[in-house]
């Protein structure tokens, strides 16, 4: 049977050196290989893992130290896009509130001009790269997980009375 | 051996991320204020039951239960403002969004119909909306200074994974 005979404070100490080293490890991969660790393979295979290791563990220090860690796994794996894609409203704010342009014409001609002016085609691209859509007789059509993921993001849109771009 | 153990401490984070998505569905349905000023609120109002559960039994928890709770649920928090964004703002869903209700639309039509003139446009009256920006004629200034911490966090973790 599995036993931890440590103090409960050293387990907290073992999860925040979990969480530092899977940090720094991600940063180590991204800058020098780019290497992204937060692919959807990846952190269900640590999810699939963990569950076998807690349902024979019979230990709720770990079982409580193996959610938290498949939580901070997914926290990463959601707050990654948003550091690697530049988003259009943090655009604005940049362009605002550091390069103090001010101007609605000169705020669209900066924005349009900087890094997020190609974001629809670059977003384009993610959703192909990453089997989200596929070309199909001169067209796109999405996939049939794709159309599942949406079904379930228009419901949530539908229940919390969301309004969101475009469609 | 499982039944043992106090599992109503390894649900509870999972039990409060529920609350705080139904509260958040009430203050949608009953308030006039912002998805977002709803979505904060309902977060801290269940934060703040759950610290007042750990007070309450605070002599028959651990440091390391104590810990769990409000990490967990703090990860849950995260987890389910990133869906609810997800549904409003993605650009990446936006496009599949417009491929699901056109199926066999063309990149030129996508690019047409859904360019970067628009996405300015959307997020101007967005910030405007959500009182982050607002407007002084034809110009835009800063109204919460707070989203600056935003800012600085993300250009932080730029500079870390070296993105440009």
């Amino acid at each position: 049977m599995f036993n931890i005979n440590v103090c409960y404070m050293q387990v907290i100490l073992n999860f925040i050196v979990f969480f530092l080293i899977y940090f720094f490890l991600q940063i180590f991969l991204y800058r020098f290989f780019k290497i992204n660790l937060n692919k959807l393979f990846i952190v269900l295979s640590i999810i699939g893992i963990s569950v076998v290791v807690g349902f024979y563990s019979y230990s709720i220090e770990l079982l409580m130290n193996l959610i938290n860690i498949n939580l901070i796994i997914i926290c990463f794996w959601l707050l990654m896009p948003g550091i690697i894609n530049h988003g259009p409203a943090t655009e604005i704010i940049h362009l605002i509130a550091n390069k103090k342009i001010n101007n609605k014409k000169k705020l669209k001609k900066s924005f349009l001009k900087s890094r997020v002016g190609k974001a629809v085609e670059k977003r384009l691209e993610i959703n192909i790269s990453s089997n989200l859509i596929k070309f199909k007789k001169g067209g796109f059509v999405i996939t049939k997980n794709t159309e599942k993921m949406l079904i379930i993001f228009n419901l949530i849109k539908r229940v919390y009375r969301l309004k969101s771009d475009a469609y | 051996m499982l039944t043992k153990l106090p599992i109503y401490i390894i649900f509870l984070p999972f039990v409060s991320i529920f609350l705080s998505s139904i509260l958040f569905l009430f203050f949608q349905f009953f308030s006039n204020k912002k998805y977002l000023s709803n979505l904060i609120i309902s977060f801290f109002l269940i934060f703040l039951l759950i610290l007042i559960i750990i007070y309450k039994f605070s002599q028959n928890l651990s440091e390391q239960q104590i810990f769990y709770l409000i990490f967990a649920y703090l990860c849950n928090s995260f987890i389910f403002m990133s869906l609810i964004q997800t549904s409003i703002s993605s650009l990446q869903l936006t496009i599949l969004r417009m491929i699901y209700s056109n199926p066999g639309i063309s990149r030129k039509k996508i690019i047409k119909k859904y360019n970067s003139n628009h996405i300015f446009e959307e997020r101007i009256k967005r910030l405007e909306a959500t009182n982050i920006i607002y407007r002084n004629k034809s110009s835009f200034f800063l109204k919460n200074k707070k989203i600056l911490l935003y800012l600085i966090f993300f250009s932080i973790l730029k500079k870390l994974f070296n993105i440009r």
